[in-house]
């Protein structure tokens, strides 16, 4: 009787136990749906093929390179080809292609003697002679130096006398993949971080001049409100689309202001206040209320 | 593709015929016990330690490592143990038949379950290894970047020109592995197949301890399965680290050291050498698990063998394979420690400690000793880790990864059965009945070493090391529920086999996902050409914080080098300081040269991480033909400022005056 009771506290515990795991550590189980969900996801990778006159030459596997042009619409990728297709290629340039996603693209050539290239709506790819690597480095350089600008002046030599900066925004990011590792930034587009609550630009203005400023930004609140003060007229248009936009792991809520500025000559301030703002990012930006992906500029008068 | 098959030929037969030598040398050294798990068990052993000495023998006395010496050799010293021991043969196949036969005599659904599991998470775990690249941050911060250097040096010089200290002081047995697989395909695709070795290898080690003490074959595979399937094994099955090795080479020596207080016979020793030997060379931590094996096993070996004390044929006997034991030792992982005591000047080289990891600085640092003995003295690590000990146990704080931050990796099958067999196994010392089964010396070791290491060993990682623990007491748990008659009711055994099969079936789907990556990316990744198939692509570490460069990195021919800051000053919060930690081998093929720039030679830095170029900088990239810089030590990057270097992408700079 008492080894009979001994072995029923025995097995009784070890149920007890194992139960007691399972629910300490059910979150792992959701984990596991989520990872099944990003895996399913994911898409193949790109296959390129090099065809001379039909012919195929060369053919590899394309990943992501997270390298944009300047714009922030293309991705750079760099293709080496042994020297004798690279020569062949360059020889017969005219009957070349490069096949992207059964997409028949024409090949031409760039100020580069060691490199050719192909443009479709969301890649440029290079095709290097096998060991270039200054061309390479340069046509990023060249790149990144220009993508760092996010101000746009739609009146031509506008920008040569307006210059903006601000203490409140962070670095340039962006654009990111959908696929991109940090699910909280999946799709967004080139873009600061604004922080909150309060924020202002600094324009420079080399003189007395009207411009018509839009601000582009995605916001994490569908009622966020934003107010703009300075030496500014008062607001025109609030322009506030109503369709979120599923950026990834982010819900963020496009919204575009238009206002004019009175600007004066030497130091303006616009003074911005948002209504809400989310917790620290990340260290150095904290209070994040806005991330502005464009700011346009026109002469007003 | 001919040289591809070539090399698959090569490493087959030179394999193949590793493991039949170590098989032959296992039987004549077993060849009074007719136990199948144990010859495998002696077997596995031996072949590790055969590929050790093959290694290091070449890279360190011969000075002559490559694609050609490794096989060569080990083809000799396979043909010598055959020809030696030509008359021990003990068919394999035959015994494992009659193994089969009894484990699977009856109708035992739960058991073709558990073997169905077993099969696909082997499967898995073998398409991980194969097509997935190795992962974990110090893996390519220490583990894996000496085995570059031996490949690219074609030897193992002594000390390496390295940024991340810790290297030159630790046994590197388990990177000696890595080499081994790489270097007969050249590519690093099986790099991570000695730890999934190592854990395949713990099913006849488990099986062998449990049988040792009496458990019926189809128990003791299932228990075996269930110790297989331990988060902790099953994470790092796939990694290139070493723990695995440390515990289940620790149980195997274990294992030897009870069968000869079972049998008496000393050759059983020279089987614990080689176990033991493998696990020095793994782990600097590793002198302290010996020391409480062979405390524990004196006093047993006193009880239960007393002839060897007192018998002058039988202590002669001893004395001979103690010798021929140290010897063992000596050659399978003697090289790191001697290494250590004639560079260094102490047995744990540039190690801060021979205990902890965290790799403290040489000159600030008393002898191993004191170390050890002030350590003990203080009882505030025994403290928190006793506070600890709970949500480690039950691993909820953390998710599961092979570094094991903040969890133990112990699984349910160890909250199920290793805890009561813990009570079990402290009441075993108070009892005669219990004190007197094979499996004793295991459970006390264990029992004993894991309160012995709660004093000096606490951090995030600290189970890591600890897995020894639920291996030996689940094994416990099936032989003291045998023995205690609990399996003769079907109800405890109804009870018994449902809790393993859901404790293998958790195991199996929490880990099924390689989550240590970028899991968006994983179709991409493995429809990608063999070559971009990189670790720099795809490992989470590598892509989060600098994505441009690693992505980057993987198109830029791998003839050109590339240059890197180190430094043990830190430049902003939360970064590594004591080592520069990153990886710069981003091609499989280990064909890209890294230079490391100590950081006051080269730089002038501000505290803010913001640095001026030294005119020596240029005179060196030139003279090496350098022209990639990489400024980011662990993975925040310096800013450079120099018109010569412009900056590719955050933290990558391109030298135009390399021309």
């Amino acid at each position: 009787m008492r080894s009979q009771l001994i072995k029923f506290v025995v097995a009784g515990a070890s149920v007890l136990l194992m139960a007691v795991y399972f629910f300490m550590n059910q979150h792992k189980l959701e984990t596991l749906s989520g990872d099944w969900a990003d895996i399913s996801a994911g898409e193949v990778a790109s296959g390129v093929q090099l065809m001379l006159a039909g012919q195929l030459v060369f053919q590899q596997r394309l990943k992501d390179s997270e390298i944009f042009d300047k714009e922030g619409v293309r991705q750079i990728y760099f293709l080496h080809l042994p020297k004798s297709i690279f020569a062949r290629t360059k020889a017969e340039i005219k009957v070349a292609s490069l096949v992207i996603d059964q997409q028949d693209i024409a090949l031409s050539g760039t100020s580069n003697k060691a490199a050719l290239l192909a443009v479709t709506a969301d890649k440029r790819v290079y095709l290097l002679e096998e060991g270039e690597l200054k061309y390479m480095m340069t046509v990023i350089w060249n790149e990144r130096l220009q993508a760092g600008n996010f101000i746009l002046c739609v009146t031509k030599g506008l920008c040569d006398s307006i210059s903006i900066t601000s203490n409140h925004w962070g670095p340039m990011q962006g654009p990111f993949l959908d696929s991109d590792i940090i699910p909280g930034r999946r799709g967004m587009p080139k873009g600061r971080w604004v922080t909150g609550p309060r924020a202002t630009l600094d324009i420079q203005s080399a003189k007395q001049q009207k411009v018509l400023v839009q601000i582009n930004l995605l916001s994490e609140f569908p009622d966020q409100e934003l107010s703009l003060r300075g030496v500014v007229a008062p607001l025109q248009t609030v322009n506030a689309d109503s369709d979120p936009l599923d950026a990834g792991g982010r819900l963020l809520y496009p919204v575009v202001y238009v206002v004019h500025l009175n600007l004066q000559p030497g130091a303006n301030k616009l003074d911005m206040t948002f209504s809400k703002w989310s917790g620290p990012e990340s260290k150095g930006v904290n209070n994040l209320a806005a991330y502005f992906t464009a700011i346009g500029l026109k002469q007003a008068d | 593709m001919l040289t591809g098959l070539l090399n698959g030929l090569v490493f087959l037969l030179v394999n193949g015929l590793v493991v039949f030598s170590s098989w032959r040398l296992a039987s004549y050294l077993l060849r009074d016990n007719q136990s199948l798990s144990l010859r495998m068990v002696a077997a596995g052993i031996l072949s590790f330690a055969h590929i050790t000495v093959v290694v290091l023998l070449l890279g360190v006395v011969a000075r002559y490592l490559n694609a050609l010496s490794v096989p060569v050799l080990s083809l000799l010293i396979s043909a010598t143990i055959l020809f030696i021991c030509r008359t021990y043969r003990h068919p394999f196949i035959a015994s494992a038949r009659q193994a089969f036969a009894e484990t699977f005599f009856s109708r035992d659904y739960f058991l073709y379950v558990i073997v169905f599991l077993l099969f696909i998470q082997v499967i898995v775990l073998l398409f991980k290894v194969v097509w997935l690249p190795p992962h974990i941050w110090d893996v390519f911060v220490y583990h894996l970047p000496p085995a570059v250097e031996w490949f690219q040096q074609g030897y193992m010089p002594p000390v390496l020109d390295t940024t991340v200290n810790r290297i030159n002081g630790a046994p590197l047995g388990m990177t000696v592995l890595a080499y081994w697989f790489f270097i007969f395909f050249r590519d690093d695709m099986l790099v991570e197949m000695p730890m999934l070795l190592w854990a395949l290898l713990l099913g006849p080690v488990s099986i062998a301890v449990m049988r040792q003490s009496g458990l019926p074959r189809s128990w003791s595979f299932k228990f075996a399965v269930l110790i297989f399937f331990l988060p902790i094994v099953i994470m790092q099955a796939v990694t290139v680290k070493d723990h695995l090795g440390l515990n289940v080479g620790f149980i195997a020596g274990l294992l030897f050291l009870a069968e000869f207080l079972k049998e008496g016979k000393p050759r059983l020793l020279l089987l614990a050498a080689a176990a033991f030997g493998l696990m020095l060379g793994y782990k600097i931590a590793a002198p302290i698990h010996i020391l409480m094996a062979l405390l524990v096993f004196s006093v047993l070996l006193w009880f239960r063998q007393r002839s060897f004390f007192t018998d002058s044929q039988h202590r002669l006997a001893l004395l001979k394979a103690a010798a021929a034991s140290a010897v063992i030792v000596l050659l399978v992982s003697g090289y790191w420690y001697l290494r250590n005591l004639l560079v260094y000047g102490r047995l744990h080289g540039a190690y801060g400690t021979t205990l902890s990891e965290a790799g403290e600085s040489l000159a600030n640092d008393g002898g191993a000793v004191d170390k050890v003995l002030s350590i003990f003295a203080n009882s505030g690590l025994f403290r928190t880790n006793l506070t600890e000990l709970f949500p480690r146990i039950f691993d909820y704080k953390f998710a599961y990864g092979a570094d094991l931050v903040g969890i133990s990796g112990y699984g349910p099958q160890f909250a199920a059965f290793g805890l009561l067999a813990l009570l079990v196994a402290i009441g075993a010392f108070f009892n005669t009945r219990l004190r007197k089964q094979p499996i004793f010396l295991l459970s006390s070791v264990a029992v004993l070493l894991f309160v012995a290491l709660m004093f000096v060993n606490f951090n995030i990682n600290s189970y890591r090391i600890l897995s020894f623990f639920p291996m030996v007491l689940i094994a416990y748990a099936g032989v003291q529920l045998f023995h205690s008659e609990f399996l003769e009711k079907k109800w405890i055994r109804l009870i018994t086999n449902n809790i393993i099969v859901l404790s293998i079936s958790w195991s199996f789907l929490t880990l099924l996902s390689p989550h240590y990556t970028n899991l968006p990316r994983l179709n991409e990744f493995i429809s990608l050409d063999q070559e971009s198939r990189t670790s720099a692509n795809y490992t989470s570490w590598f892509v989060r914080p600098r994505p441009e460069l690693y992505r980057l990195m993987d198109v830029i021919p791998v003839t050109e080098p590339i240059a890197h800051v180190a430094h043990r000053q830190s430049y902003s919060a939360g970064e590594v300081g004591s080592d520069t930690w990153q990886y710069l081998y981003m091609d499989r093929h280990w064909q890209r040269k890294t230079y490391g720039l100590h950081l006051p030679e080269y730089f002038d830095c501000q505290d803010n991480g913001h640095c001026k170029t030294k005119p020596v900088l240029k005179t060196f990239l030139r003279e090496n033909k350098i022209t990639l810089l990489s400024s980011c030590k662990a993975n925040r990057c310096l800013d450079i400022e120099d018109g010569k270097l412009l900056e590719i992408v955050p933290g990558l700079y391109y030298f135009l005056g390399g021309e």
